[in-house]
């Protein structure tokens, strides 16, 4: 799939605003699976997700006539997403923010992965690298996993957090020096 | 943001992540960059069926109709006096010259009586247009689709224009096929009863005239329409029926026609068989799956569903 202009989106958010079931099915075909995937990087849980995406998106056809066309449509339905997905995870305490955690009420401590390709010699890197970003405080976190696996740039990321670009940038930052140093100690203790 | 996430192939930092932090520091940060692309948990991708159920699921929280209710509730509804089905949008109700326009949504037909008396019998996703003094100082009609028309005889020829053509009677009864979004904009005229003369908007001179059991179609880049031939008249008015029925038509123009009666979308592909001519003759069908399985093994394809119609490859 190509990668989707602002315009393309601009588009789908005037038609929609005229009521046009096509587009509204056109931008759900196109973005539903990034949505869903986004959201799931708050609930673990993929059913949850997919429900409140489709809650954004039965949201958006509610109040189309509101559209603004001078706001971006794309941030529009990730911010919506974050924003139901904390909800989601504020209302039922069973969901934890985190994605990184190997299981809940483990953090801190290594949970070893009984399906990981080198068993037998204790955590592997992968297990290990999930743990340190766990770890880490929310935010950075947050950010560092929006950057590093959903591939968002520091714009994308500040909307949705609602921060400017700038703490972004500081939150990656800090997360990656924190989590370089848990590395080095690893790689140092292996090499010994 | 992406819409497309291949997770492993953002090989380094973002730019400004690295411009802050020192030279030295930017080596390592590189490459926990990249071993930090193995530690992601969220691999779980949404299939594109995954897609259509979940936008179906959407559609019947909106209220949008499923598909088969719709065409059922149509069928139930749909009747040669069903006018009540008719979605009729009335413009301009203030100035007098400006048109009228009667649209039947895809998934419906229906027949209209015209100011004059006159009876036009719309295939679905049709529409004509005509203005106030209809009747009174014309009986002009501008059709985009398929209609049979039943022209009452008066003083004042009736005449209908589509695609760059002029079909002009006194009275008789008649099927005009000609949809603007044609690949050559095609209009075919069959005469039931009584004349009918038919010519080009800018070529009046190159009229010909039809009876009875007779049809000629034109084109753009057509001189003057085809001389006229002999018809088959249960094939071209089948759909007043509901019938279904092709001949030699392009699978293009078939899955157009399913679109439109059946209110759903199509997509094709397999563009390479656009072109391609079927011949096919099916009595009143309820379902379009029912159609596309015949017309896909004969053609060499196959289709699935998607939320609002199917996808055919």
């Amino acid at each position: 799939m190509k990668k989707l202009t602002e315009q393309q989106f601009n588009e789908w958010a005037k038609r929609i605003s005229r009521s046009d079931r096509q587009a509204f099915n056109e931008l759900f075909r196109a973005i539903y699976p990034a949505m869903v995937h986004f959201a799931m990087r708050y609930l673990k849980d993929k059913t949850a997700s997919k429900d409140i995406v489709q809650d954004c998106f039965i949201s958006l056809w509610q109040t189309r006539s509101r559209i603004d066309p001078s706001r971006s449509l794309k941030n529009y339905l990730f911010t919506m997403v974050r924003n139901k997905a904390l909800n989601a995870i504020r209302d039922r305490s069973s969901f934890n923010v985190d994605h990184d955690l190997v299981s809940d009420g483990n953090a801190g401590s290594v949970v070893i992965a009984m399906d990981d390709e080198d068993d037998g010699d204790g955590p592997s890197l992968k297990e290990l690298m999930r743990s340190w970003i766990n770890e880490l405080p929310d935010r950075q976190k947050e950010a560092l996993s929006l950057s590093r696996f959903e591939g968002f740039d520091h714009e994308e990321i500040a909307v949705v957090m609602n921060v400017s670009p700038k703490t972004v940038n500081n939150h990656i930052v800090a997360a990656l020096r924190s989590l370089r140093e848990r590395y080095e100690q690893y790689e140092n203790h292996s090499n010994n | 943001m992406p819409e497309n996430k291949s997770h492993n192939n953002h090989e380094s930092a973002p730019s400004r992540v690295l411009s802050s932090v020192n030279e030295e520091e930017r080596d390592s940060i590189n490459r926990l960059w990249e071993t930090l692309g193995q530690a992601d948990r969220v691999s779980d991708r949404i299939t594109e069926e995954e897609v259509e159920n979940d936008l179906e699921d959407v559609h019947i929280r909106l209220g949008f109709s499923g598909r088969g209710d719709r065409i059922a509730g149509h069928i139930k509804t749909y009747g040669r006096y069903a006018a009540a089905a008719i979605a009729l949008i009335i413009a301009g109700a203030v100035f007098l010259m400006l048109p009228q326009i009667v649209k039947i949504p895809a998934g419906e037909m229906a027949t209209v009586t015209l100011p004059d008396g006159s009876v036009v019998e719309l295939n679905s996703g049709s529409f004509i247009q005509f203005n106030r003094l209809f009747g009174y100082t014309n009986r002009a009609v501008s059709l985009n689709g398929e209609g049979f028309f039943d022209v009452v005889s008066a003083d004042t020829p009736f005449r209908i224009t589509s695609n760059g053509t002029v079909t002009e009677v006194v009275g008789t009864r008649f099927n005009i096929r000609s949809w603007s979004d044609h690949p050559e904009k095609e209009t075919l005229i069959t005469v039931e009863e009584g004349v009918v003369r038919f010519y080009p908007l800018t070529h009046i001179e190159n009229s010909v005239q039809l009876s009875e059991q007779r049809q000629s179609r034109w084109q753009p880049g057509f001189e003057s329409p085809t001389d006229p031939a002999s018809a088959d008249l249960e094939r071209v008015t089948g759909w007043r029926e509901r019938k279904f029925i092709f001949y030699e038509e392009s699978l293009q123009q078939i899955f157009r026609e399913v679109e439109r009666r059946f209110d759903l979308n199509i997509t094709l592909e397999k563009s390479s068989v656009a072109d391609e001519t079927l011949t096919g003759y099916y009595g009143e069908i309820t379902n379009p799956e029912s159609l596309l399985d015949d017309i896909c093994t004969v053609a060499g394809l196959r289709y699935s569903k998607t939320a609002d119609g199917y996808r055919i490859y």
